[in-house]
This record gives C-alpha cells, sequence and structure tokens, in this order.
C-alpha cells in the first residue's frame, strides 16, 4: 500500500489503507476502552482516529516517517492516544456533572480516574532512565521484570539501576540533611546516613 | 533488591517533593502532537539515537500522560489485530469522499460562497416573476373590466327600440 497515495487524496488508496490498518486501530482503542467499561464507544472512537489522520489535508499522517518506526506503531499510538483522550473527556464530563460532591454516590467516586502526580527530581541527580526505572516501580508499582520488559532490557539491569539511583538519592539528601541544623526526616535521617555511606 | 522496604519508598516519594522546590518548565504535556506520537514510536520499536532515548525516557519519567500513552500502546503492540467489523471499516472509508466529491470540497471559500448566493438568485427570480405575474394579472383584469363596461355602453346604444319597429 503506498502511503504517497492515501496523501495524495486518492479514493481507491485510502479505501485500502483503511481496510488494511482499521483491525489495528480497533485493536488498540478496544484494548483502553473495554477494560474501563467503555466498550460501547470503541466504533466511535475508532472513527475519531481516521478523522485525526485525514484531517488538515492528512497533517498527522504526514508526519509519519517509515526510517523512524513502523506504521502499525505510529497507528498504535495514535489509536491509543484518542482512546485515553476519550476516557478523560468523559470522566471530566461526569466530573462536571457531579459537581455537588453529596451527589456523587459513593461507587461513582471509587472509580475516579487516579490523578499522576509529574515527577520533578533535581536536575541531574538521576539519569533519565533512572528516573524512568523508580518512577515504574514504585509510581506504577511495577516488579522488576516487568520493568525490565518495558525498558527492553534485563531485569539485571533494572536492578542495577534502581540500586545506583537510591544510592544517589541517599547521597543526595544526607549532603542537604547535613546543610541544616536539625534533621526534619520524619523517621529516617540516621538510617539514610548509615546506609548511605555503606 | 530492597524495594518494599518503608526507607526506599520513602526516599523516592521525598525527590518527588522536591518538585515544588523548582520550577517545572514543561508541566506534564500531553501526548497530542505528531512530533510526540512519532518519538514515542520510535521509541517503542527501538529506532531512537542514545541521546533521543535519553530525551524521551527523562520526558517518560517526568509526564505522566505521556508515560501511560507509551504503556498502553506497548500492551496495544503485544495484543494481534482484531478484525474490524464491516461496517466500522465503511463508515471511515467514506471520510474521504469521491473524487467528484473531494474537487467541491477543493472549491473551498469559493464554492462555500457561490452555494448560497446561487439559491438567493433562485429566490430572487422567483419573486420577480410572482411579482411580475400578478402585475400582469391586476392590469389584464383591469383591461377586461374596462372594456366589458365598454362595450355593454355600446350595444345599449346601438340595439333598435322594440317599440318603433312596431310603429313601422
Amino acid at each position: 500500500m503506498e502511503l504517497s497515495s492515501v496523501l495524495a487524496g486518492e479514493k481507491r488508496a485510502w479505501d485500502r489503507f483503511v481496510a488494511d490498518q482499521a483491525p489495528v486501530i480497533y485493536a488498540a482503542v478496544g484494548k483502553k476502552l473495554r477494560p474501563a467499561n467503555h466498550a460501547e464507544d470503541v466504533d466511535d472512537v475508532v472513527q475519531e482516529v481516521f478523522v485525526k489522520l485525514c484531517r488538515h489535508d492528512f497533517k498527522l499522517l504526514r508526519g509519519f516517517d517509515p526510517e523512524r518506526a513502523k506504521l502499525t506503531t505510529f497507528l498504535t499510538v495514535v489509536a491509543t492516544t484518542t482512546a485515553i483522550d476519550h476516557l478523560r473527556r468523559q470522566n471530566a464530563q461526569r466530573s462536571s456533572q457531579h459537581r455537588n460532591i453529596e451527589d456523587v454516590p459513593e461507587t461513582a467516586l471509587s472509580v475516579e480516574p487516579e490523578v499522576r502526580e509529574s515527577v520533578e527530581i533535581p536536575e541531574g541527580l538521576l539519569s533519565p532512565r533512572q528516573a524512568l526505572v523508580m518512577t515504574l516501580l514504585y509510581d506504577r508499582e511495577m516488579e522488576g521484570p516487568e520493568a525490565a520488559e518495558v525498558l527492553g532490557i534485563s531485569a539485571q539491569t533494572v536492578r542495577s539501576l534502581h540500586h545506583k539511583a537510591l544510592q544517589r538519592l541517599r547521597a543526595h539528601f544526607l549532603v542537604e540533611n547535613e546543610g541544616k541544623e536539625g534533621d526534619d526526616s520524619p523517621s529516617g535521617g540516621v538510617e539514610h546516613r548509615e546506609e548511605a555511606k555503606k | 533488591m530492597t524495594r518494599d522496604s518503608y526507607t526506599d519508598k520513602e526516599l523516592w516519594a521525598r525527590a518527588k517533593a522536591r518538585r515544588g522546590d523548582s520550577a517545572v518548565a514543561d508541566p506534564a504535556g500531553e501526548p497530542g502532537s505528531a512530533e510526540d506520537m512519532l518519538l514515542l514510536s520510535a521509541y517503542l520499536d527501538g529506532r531512537l539515537e542514545k541521546s533521543e532515548l535519553d530525551s524521551v525516557e527523562g520526558r517518560l519519567a517526568a509526564e505522566p500522560e505521556l508515560l501511560d500513552a507509551m504503556l498502553s500502546a506497548r500492551q496495544a503492540l503485544d495484543e494481534s489485530p482484531a478484525p474490524a467489523p464491516e461496517a466500522a471499516v465503511a463508515r471511515a472509508q467514506a471520510i474521504v469522499g469521491a473524487p467528484a466529491k473531494a474537487e467541491r470540497r477543493s472549491g473551498g471559500f469559493l464554492a462555500g460562497w457561490l452555494q448560497p448566493l446561487g439559491w438567493a438568485a433562485v429566490c430572487a427570480l422567483a419573486l420577480i416573476v410572482s411579482g411580475a405575474g400578478f402585475e400582469i394579472g391586476r392590469e389584464g383584469y383591469d383591461a377586461v373590466v374596462e372594456y366589458q363596461t365598454l362595450m355593454t355602453e355600446t350595444v345599449a346604444f346601438e340595439m333598435p327600440d322594440p317599440a318603433s319597429d312596431l310603429i313601422l
């Protein structure tokens, strides 16, 4: 399938493109929406993905570079982000409908999306990969082998990155604590110092 | 690895709490641009250079939305493609119209203005025709009435007196 023909606006090329790629997009959207109990929205979000691809004279599709990534990967990312946006919109809509907290049933409160905290650790303290390993292990509560699979590295490397990241953090906070007159750490100032010295 | 110990977790929580101490240049951007999507795709396909890899992993650690997108896309890629319903495929194919429609759309600005103008011209013509028709009809009626009045008077004037015939 020639992507250039699709971008040139040839109807037959577009039809072929849709027929070839719909299964990839359908799977990605369904994978995100079905577990979130939004299976009935899958068809609409799939349409939204195709509209997004050809909107503004195929601007998004023109941004694809076959030298950089596979088309199926690119379409999966587009489909996934569209599905995530859809879920966010739905949640925001639901929240605005139940603005009065007393009107919200307890069950609805329990399925509110988890608010993720952005991470901004001191510049240069951890390498990007160390920070990502820490995020996956602690914020996303992944096991070592799972994080290794996500990063495409060995579990041993994950353990090593984790260990080094902890060492750097301990050393950083030890220095910081020593700069202060008192130890403001609630539970482990001494423990951190001792571990950092090891 | 001692990731379950309280102190490790606390340490990470403390590092994250530092976020308020320094300015956040680009807080939690959303992966909506074509560049971000291509970057994520390249990351997932393992086609990034070292410097790009560092940059993307740094962003993944700092931007939860981007990390969500990456993890979800990775999970989806592990799945085999699902057959899409024919109706959904047909609906998506219809998004891009047939060539004639495309050409009409490509008229863009001009086509958008000409269509209402055309309808306005048709309406104006219809008004003129109906107005003229009404006027012609009204004038015609007046003429007929006038003619009939004249004829009645003439006939009455020329009609012989029946009594005079009897005298003759």
